[in-house]
């Protein structure tokens, strides 16, 4: 009598706090297509259950069922010992007559003989519900193991095959949130959960015979009264479910905070502003507005939740009594005695099933997010000339026809018809203010966005229509927020062109000629000489013995990572924002080396650097409003002229006096 | 297994925190805690109270079934054992209910002590990775795991409590049944125990690679790597390696897995003789005439209930212990050293004669040769300094040791006389307006991203628009669709993301904000146009007499409006003067001036 739901190892992995967050697909929200959705993602999760694991899945699907049948198979063999041993010993009434029953007793062998096969029944339940934890254990820690990978990968794989323009919008990190780039946690739970399900249902249906076959009325009953609690409380279950999802930004709002205030990028400024406090209270009201609702709902779900169990419960005896004071006279004590115990064991059973239900509910919603995740449209060229050749090497240039582009989700566009020409070999320099779109004018030429409106052509060829990957071979960059990969210096600067990644030798003083090259290029063969480990020393904190870079040397590795691809387009995005004056001079030295013979793209504040390309190209508010050569523009007196001016007139005039803005 | 190290992690090191964690368990929430505990052990007698019930029903219902009673006289037990069983479900239903707002104000409390304990963390700490470590483990793993301590204590309650008052029900038909129970099932709880150790173990052993396929999901998954990782289509080479990795970790965890199952198949198969042993005797009771129908039958289900109640156990306290570990990592972390930034000589007036470096070195933590060596620089209120130096050479160390963000490894630092070591850190963090290299960008209003500078003067219009004009993040704003108000980021609401450079202009504003003696700017312009950038110098230049300013900058010009220009090289001070000087000295300065200079001087070719 005992509540064996609480075998659920869901309850506790899968904590509310990462239940609570599943919003609720679209699909399910709408009745209608609800059960087609629910039978769908059912669908779903089988077929992936039988790619993935369809051995371990059949093992544990048989070990369930024979563990479902013990509960039936207990009641029945202790009913018919007790009926037994009753008609062996026909007078026994307890201890106060034990002489009578010395007398009246059968040959003790008969009775043992005929109980034999009971106690047989009991030894073979005890030991197939002894056996079963450990083997359900390990059947179920192998498919969740691989099931959670093969979800896993799926996610991380479906990820990088997204435009780059996806990550622009929240909706992309709610859904990553919810399919957790962590690991399909949830769906790895769902194999136990089934075959927890499956148990209680098989021993649930055993013992429902014994009711069936007193009488139909009374099985039919607690059918009745099962199923309609199973419907309540899968009802509450997706009503707090629903709660929580309207309070998943303030819960994100929380988790914010939270990991703001132990960044360690983060905490020098906190703390020297005196922010934490602060910081720390704005937190907690995000958490409070997120509980007090919670709380609400919970309060509006508990009635009918505990008022079903209940129900369930009393209704369930009632009928049960009924049954057995309208049949005195005509029933075993080993009958009576399987009907009421039947009736506890039916109720843990019931409990098992409920939340099994509960918690696969769960499951099919993540299973929905996961369909919903896996459906995001994959980068591929718009018609059907995939992999179209890349035009090699470029005769005629690239050509921006009427460009412009809008963020997803901005109101007004970064670029605004854009008519540029980009001819092989040149050197451009895109300079302008501040938001002025030069970034964003990088990135179309890499084919990392699309345009909204326009068209870029290569060699004629709607860039639209080449094979992004294929496109981007072709071309390198430095971007301005470049990546600082926690992996090793070798990693780094490899993962310009992964051909060098499996190829090379990565010991300390040793590596690749290529990737040493691309470091003596980009400066970055200095300091990586005194790094303890040289080439393969791991950078970032997160590793024993990883060592941190400063700014500066941090940018020298991207830009050798990006003077490692051997390319035909290179563009450099702010390349010298980090580095000291002489690294500043060596990278302009290095950039008319590695300019040479391909189509180059600078992107700089610093307008001295502007005068090493063939033409400047002047970006304001998304437009170009001048072009032309260095000694041109300055001419010309505009824009370019203007802040030319502003910069250089510090090192061409005497310091200027004070409070001169 | 022979590939885990049979460590002395000794289980009694681990109940040390069973007090402590009950401890916390009351302060976070007492109400609640208490609440569970009492309806856990109202739980764990439900089972006791509803076989003993039963077996009085049952004796009832022999004597009315052979004619010999009324059905009246079942039918009180019948209504005590409905009455027993509806409250038995509504209760579990109710803890359940209870419990999950307990287990979100838990993990809330936890989290916000951790958060407030690191915020005194001297920063230092930050820079070991072992911390690193343990805060992240906290942060990410523990804060979660810890709100469900009370769950699963109270599992582990009521399941204690039902195994405990059945093996005494048991005892009092027959001293041997308890016996039997008791002795035959605690090798299996010790076996259980000793898995766990392994789990434990093992998991410890695989965190280094699952951090490390940490680093390699999050590549293929976020923002800030999206860009990169399609151009160089790393994609396949960071998912093979993620792969690579998953696979290894899954394999040793499958082995243990296999070896556990083995070894729990064996206590199990004991176990199922354990109680058909407990059956057979109890069997005999009946046949031999000692117990009557009833009784047998409150035997076998009590028998039954052990059973469940017992493996229930094995379960529950698994993953209690297991909790464990994640309460010692959050103890850990609170116990780490951290110093209180209130306490110290209280500085309320104004700097007014120097602050000094005296032979200042600092090493970082793990570091094998020191960011800076052997320093003696001194610096006056009102002063405008530039430093100077290639990447690398101690500049932001500097700035940080200044700000008494990091402590001197030797070598003191001196204000007006007074050690700043002494100082309240809070008082003497209030001096600074800073643009760090590094500036974050708050996912909040435009407005607050510049109020979080001061949040005292937050109110003050006036000066946010001063503010917004001499920092150049008037022309960010103008461009915005509400303005101030424009909600940034989009991380937690679906904000607007500005570039780099306007990012940027906000920290500047920030730092303007702040109605500060010492300004500090680590290399502002970074980032910026043209035009915002002669409006930052200019700034310096413009500076009020009664402030201080260090600038940070590889832009050389800039620095010809310093008083002074230090230039550091590889730790150590090489130069010091104005700019006419050091261009006369023709040194370091020098040199790097000239570089610099020829890229906008008319003939030269760069």
């Amino acid at each position: 009598m005992h509540a064996a739901q609480r075998h659920f190892r869901v309850l506790p992995v899968i904590p509310s706090e990462l239940v609570m967050r599943f919003p609720i697909p679209a699909s399910l929200r709408e009745p209608a297509s609800r059960v087609r959705a629910t039978i769908a993602a059912i669908g779903y999760i089988l077929g992936l259950l039988y790619k993935e694991v369809p051995i371990a899945g059949t093992l544990l699907a048989l070990q369930s069922f024979a563990s479902g049948l013990t509960t039936p198979l207990i009641v029945f063999a202790i009913s018919g010992l007790i009926d037994d041993v009753k008609r062996a010993v026909p007078d026994q009434t307890g201890i106060d007559s034990f002489d009578d029953v010395q007398r009246s007793l059968a040959s003790p062998t008969d009775v043992w003989s005929s109980i034999v096969p009971w106690l047989a029944i009991l030894l073979v339940a005890f030991i197939i519900r002894s056996l079963d934890g450990a083997l359900g254990d390990y059947l179920s820690e192998l498919s969740g193991l691989k099931l959670g990978a093969a979800v896993q990968h799926m996610v991380c794989a479906k990820a990088v095959s997204l435009p780059l323009s996806v990550f622009e919008q929240e909706e992309y990190y709610t859904k990553l949130e919810v399919v957790g780039e962590e690991g399909g946690s949830n769906l790895s739970y769902f194999l136990e959960t089934v075959s927890w399900l499956v148990a209680s249902l098989v021993g649930a249906a055993g013992l429902m015979v014994l009711y069936f076959r007193a009488h139909w009325l009374v099985g039919v009953a607690l059918v009745a009264v099962m199923s309609l609690r199973a419907v309540v409380q899968s009802y509450t279950e997706h009503h707090l479910l629903e709660v929580s999802y309207q309070n998943s930004p303030r819960r994100r709002e929380k988790q914010y905070w939270s990991r703001l205030l132990t960044d360690r990028e983060a905490v020098p400024e906190i703390r020297l502003s005196g922010l934490a406090d602060f910081l720390l209270r704005r937190r907690r009201k995000a958490f409070t507005r997120f509980l007090v609702e919670i709380v609400a709902a919970q309060r509006k779900m508990a009635l009918p939740g505990v008022g079903s169990v209940t129900a369930q419960e009393a209704v369930a005896f009632i009928i049960v009594f009924v049954l057995l004071i309208a049949s005195v006279g005509n029933i075993t004590l080993g009958s009576l005695v399987a009907l009421l115990y039947g009736l506890t064991r039916f109720r843990d059973l019931a409990d098992s099933i409920a939340n099994a239900l509960q918690q696969i509910y769960g499951d099919l919603q993540y299973a929905e997010y996961l369909r919903d995740f896996l459906a995001l449209e994959a980068e591929l060229p718009t018609t059907r000339e995939v992999g179209k050749s890349i035009p090699m090497p470029l005769r005629e240039g690239i050509q921006f026809c009427d460009v412009s582009f809008t963020y997803p989700g901005a109101e007004r566009p970064a670029l605004a018809n854009i008519n540029l020409e980009i001819r092989p070999g040149e050197r451009i320099a895109l300079v302008g203010e501040n938001g002025a779109g030069k970034t964003t004018l990088v990135r179309l030429l890499l084919g990392l966005y699309r345009p909204t409106q326009g068209t870029i052509t290569v060699d004629g060829r709607d860039l639209s229509t080449l094979d992004p990957h294929a496109w981007r071979r072709e071309a390198t960059a430095v971007f301005q927020d470049f990546v600082r990969y926690p992996t090793t210096v070798f990693e780094n600067i490899a993962f310009g062109d992964t051909s060098f990644l499996a190829s090379s030798p990565q010991s300390a003083a040793q590596t690749h000629p290529r990737v040493a090259a691309a470091a003596a290029q980009s400066g970055a063969d200095g300091f990586v000489a005194n790094l303890p480990t040289g080439y393969a020393t791991p950078l970032g904190k997160e590793w024993p013995g990883g060592m941190e870079l400063s700014s500066g040397q941090w940018q020298r590795l991207a830009l050798a990572r990006a003077y490692l691809r051997d390319s035909q387009i290179v563009a450099l995005d702010e390349p010298t924002a980090a580095q000291d004056p002489r690294a500043e001079v060596e990278f302009y030295r290095q950039f008319i080396q590695v300019a040479a013979g391909r189509t180059a793209v600078l992107v700089s504040h610093r307008l001295g650097a502007a005068r090493l390309a063939d033409r400047i190209v002047v970006l304001s508010e998304g437009r170009v409003v001048e072009e032309g050569d260095h000694d041109t523009l300055l001419r010309r007196e505009g824009v370019y002229a203007q802040m030319f001016r502003l910069q250089s007139r510090w090192y061409t005039e005497p310091p200027i006096a004070e409070g001169s803005s | 297994m022979s590939n885990v190290p049979d460590q002395t992690v000794q289980s009694w090191q681990r109940l040390k925190y069973v007090p402590r964690s009950l401890g916390l368990l009351l302060a976070a929430d007492a109400g609640g805690t208490i609440l569970q505990a009492a309806l856990s052990l109202g739980l764990g007698l439900f089972p006791l109270a509803e076989i003993h019930v039963f077996r009085r029903l049952l004796e009832a219902a022999e004597q009315i079934v052979e004619g010999n009673a009324p059905v009246q006289a079942g039918l009180a037990w019948g209504v005590a054992l409905s009455l027993i069983a509806v409250l038995h479900a509504a209760t579990q239903q109710i803890r359940e209910i209870i419990e999950r707002r307990h287990q979100e104000v838990l993990g809330n409390y936890v989290e916000e002590r951790c958060l407030q304990r690191v915020q005194s963390m001297p920063l230092e700490w930050f820079e070991h990775d072992k911390n690193y470590d343990l805060l992240h483990q906290v942060r990410r793993r523990a804060v979660g795991r810890l709100g469900s301590t009370t769950n699963f204590l109270s599992l582990t309650l009521v399941d204690a409590v039902t195994c405990a008052s059945l093996l005494i029900y048991l005892a009092q038909f027959h001293w041997g049944l308890a016996l039997l129970l008791a002795i035959g099932t605690t090798p299996g709880v010790l076996l259980r125990e000793r898995l766990l150790r392994q789990r434990y173990l093992m998991e410890r052993a695989q965190a280094p690679g699952e951090r490390r396929f940490g680093v390699f999901t999050g590549l293929l998954t976020r923002r800030d790597s999206a860009a990169e990782v399609r151009l160089f289509s790393l994609g396949r080479w960071l998912l093979a390696q993620a792969d690579h990795l998953r696979r290894r970790l899954q394999e040793e965890r499958l082995q243990l897995a296999a070896h556990e199952a083995r070894r729990m198949m064996l206590s199990g198969s004991m176990n199922g003789v354990v109680h058909i042993a407990a059956v057979g005797i109890s069997v005999g009771l009946l046949v031999s005439g000692h117990i009557g129908i009833g009784a047998a039958a409150a035997l076998f289900a009590a028998i039954e209930s052990f059973q469940i109640a017992y493996s229930d156990l094995l379960w529950t306290g698994s993953l209690h212990y297991n909790n464990l570990r994640y309460l010692q990592d959050y103890f850990d972390l609170m116990e780490s050293p951290h110093i209180n930034l209130n306490v110290g000589r209280r500085l309320n007036q104004p700097l007014t004669n120097a602050v000094e470096l005296e032979n200042v070195s600092f090493t970082y933590p793990g570091a094998d040769r020191p960011a800076l060596s052997d320093l003696t620089i001194s610096l006056r209120p009102g002063e405008r300094i530039a430093l100077v130096g290639e990447n690398g050479a101690g500049k932001t160390t500097l700035v940080k040791l200044l700000m008494g963000l990091y402590r001197p490894t030797s070598g003191r630092i001196l204000v007006d006389g007074v050690d700043l070591a002494d100082i309240a850190p809070a008082d003497w963090h209030r001096k600074f307006g800073t643009v760090f290299q590094s500036f974050l960008r708050y996912q909040t209003t435009v407005e607050k991203n510049i109020t979080f500078g001061w949040l005292e003067g937050a109110d003050d219009k006036e000066r946010l628009k001063n503010v917004l004009t001499r920092s150049g993040a008037h022309e960010v704003v103008a461009d915005l669709p509400q303005g101030l108000e424009t909600l940034l980021g989009k991380e937690y609401h679906e904000g607007l993301e500005l570039s780099v450079g306007q990012w940027q202009k906000l920290a500047i504003a920030r730092a303007y904000f702040r109605p500060a003696e010492v300004l500090i700017l680590d290399e502002p312009a970074s980032a910026l146009d043209a035009k915002a950038e002669a409006a930052v110098y200019a700034h310096f230049a413009d500076l009020a007499q009664d402030r201080t300013a260090i600038l940070i900058s590889h832009r050389l010009a800039s620095c010809q409006i310093a008083d002074r220009i230090l230039v550091l090289r590889e730790g150590s001070l090489v130069e010091q003067g104005a700019h006419a000087d050091l261009l006369n000295a023709g040194g370091e300065y020098a040199e790097l001036y000239q570089l610099q200079a020829a890229a906008y001087q008319d003939r030269a070719s760069p």
